[in-house]
């Protein structure tokens, strides 16, 4: 226990520290960030907005804490909608969101975002490296933690050193919101296994891509007390809206 | 409702290639029938009229409303769907027309009012078109239904002049014995009395008055007896005044009719491609297993559906 709260609190420093290269300093003066965030590729203004409304259907309780993203496989979605939301939430919130890359194997937020996914978190763990965040969004609000350079073989071992690391408390203390891009649940052992310390789940389906069997198995690994809500990406019916109203 | 909207969400995904196919293929059926179709169109016209003097002898209300080309219109059409007019054209068209089957032979007919078309075409030309890939046949089969509606036309002139002329008759008969009757009566009451005594005799008169409206009525009606059977003798030698050819058959320029195979190929293939494309979208939106709506992951899992994005070129 007392160990647990020695690594929850070891996070929160380096989290904290990393966060706090950028951030407004007494006197009104800032000091200037050598990267920020580029403008994420593709998320437009109405995409964003259904993020927000995704969160706002799912979380009714909930006034910080961890949310997980996951889909059942890769290129369903993902990623974009993790970045939707971490920038809804930054935007709304006016507070501090992090949006961590856990995807150790296929890291997406880094070129999403325009920046190097080198150095991350694996390489903050493995090598005991300074931690990197990355800043930018509305109001220079939103943190990204990219995932870093990982060999595949290492991923679950990693993974199990940071639940052991209490990464989750330490973002909960540093952060008033967590989004967290997990890797695809039914392809990689360690996603139900993250998704299982988050405080809500957000299960991503593509429309006409993903089966409703894949959803099916992906949200029996999600523990059934969390919070869990699916979000349809890639949403192209031509299904007219009036007939939509009618059914 | 959710079985319901992934049919439609099936449907509009390829509505585009559903209407193609809906339209291409019966117009492109439609296109190959009527290239292929290497039929003729034989066609005459004849010239109707209806005798005058069935007019003079007061026969006119025997005949129809219509016009005379529309009455021998009408007649054809009952003529042609008649076994015997159409045997007794194929026979004198088709020498072997006897010798085939029963089934053959009514298939034959049958062919035959498929192909024969008449339309009236003012007052009294009537056209008489045939489809044939043979136009020599064509001409030949044309000819003999003309011939036959002729003297089907003169057969029906001659049966009601006949009738009338009966009818006439009975009344001469008994305008005659009416008459002499009347005349009888007032020889009668005048004998054994003096010419001045009956002639201010009112009873007299009045028996002579009688007697005149008889006579009146006597020679009416035989004139009109008389004109009848006028017209019944002429029928035969005025049957070119009344029906005639004035175009003989011959192969017209080929038009495009809306009543052909092509049409009829081309509506049974649009029918049958709608069937075939909604079993289509019935079987993939039974069969599909991915996810077409947040409300049938709700159902089917339980899980809440929060809401969809909008389709991202770059998506991850």
């Amino acid at each position: 226990m007392e160990a647990g709260t020695q690594a929850a609190s070891s996070w929160r420093g380096a989290l904290e520290e990393a966060a706090a290269g950028a951030r407004p300093l007494p006197g009104g003066y800032i000091l200037k960030p050598r990267e920020s965030l580029g403008q994420p590729v593709g998320l437009d203004r109405i995409f964003v907005e259904r993020c927000r409304a995704a969160f706002s259907n799912l979380n009714r309780m909930l006034s910080q804490g961890v949310i997980a993203v996951a889909s059942p496989h890769r290129n369903e979605g993902r990623t974009s909608v993790a970045a939707g939301l971490a920038l809804a939430l930054a935007h709304d919130t006016e507070r501090q969101v992090l949006l961590a890359d856990l995807d150790l194997r296929h890291p997406g937020q880094g070129s999403l975002f325009d920046v190097p996914d080198g150095p991350g978190l694996s390489d903050y763990i493995e090598q005991d490296a300074v931690l990197r965040l990355v800043g930018g969004g509305p109001g220079r609000r939103l943190w990204l933690l990219t995932a870093g350079t990982t060999e595949p073989a290492q991923v679950v071992r990693l993974v199990h050193q940071l639940a052991d690391g209490e990464f989750f408390t330490g973002c909960r203390q540093a952060f008033p919101w967590t989004v967290l891009d997990l890797p695809p649940l039914l392809e990689t052992p360690e996603a139900a296994y993250l998704a299982g310390l988050a405080d809500a789940c957000l299960l991503v389906g593509r429309y006409r891509r993903t089966s409703i069997h894949a959803l099916s198995r992906a949200s029996a690994l999600i523990p059934a007390e969390r919070p869990t809500g699916f979000l349809m990406t890639a949403n192209s019916s031509r299904v007219p809206s009036w007939i939509n109203r009618l059914l | 409702m959710a079985v319901i909207h992934r049919w439609l969400d099936v449907f509009f995904e390829w509505a585009v290639w559903l209407v193609i196919a809906l339209v291409l293929v019966p117009a492109t059926i439609g296109t190959i029938a009527i290239v292929s179709d290497r039929s003729q169109l034989v066609t005459a016209r004849v010239w109707t009229d209806r005798p005058a003097l069935m007019q003079d002898a007061g026969l006119a209300n025997e005949w129809s409303n219509g016009t005379p080309a529309s009455d021998a219109d009408a007649l054809l059409v009952e003529l042609v769907g008649s076994d015997w007019f159409a045997n007794e054209v194929l026979s004198a068209t088709e020498p072997g027309f006897v010798r085939l089957s029963a089934d053959a032979q009514v298939a034959r007919r049958s062919t035959l009012r498929q192909d024969l078309k008449h339309a009236t075409v003012g007052t009294h030309v009537l056209s008489i078109s045939y489809s044939t890939d043979r136009p020599e046949l064509g001409r030949a089969l044309v000819a003999s239904v003309i011939t036959a509606l002729s003297n089907a036309v003169e057969s029906f002139q001659q049966t009601r002049t006949s009738a009338a002329v009966d009818v006439l008759d009975n009344e001469v008969a008994k305008a005659r014995t009416a008459m002499q009757n009347a005349l009888d009566a007032v020889s009668a009451y005048a004998s054994g009395k003096s010419p001045s005594a009956v002639l201010l005799d009112a009873h007299y008169q009045t028996l002579v008055v009688d007697a005149r409206a008889a006579t009146d009525y006597y020679v009416s009606i035989e004139n009109q007896a008389r004109q009848a059977k006028l017209a019944q003798s002429a029928i035969p030698s005025i049957r070119d005044a009344t029906f005639r050819v004035i175009d003989a058959p011959d192969v017209s320029p080929k038009q495009i009719d809306f009543h052909t195979p092509a049409v009829k190929y081309s509506l049974v293939a649009l029918a049958g491609i709608g069937a075939v494309e909604l079993l289509l979208v019935y079987i993939m939106g039974l069969r599909d297993p991915r996810v077409r709506s947040g409300e049938e992951v709700r159902k089917r899992l339980g899980i809440p559906y929060v809401g969809s994005t909008p389709d991202l070129r770059s998506a991850a």
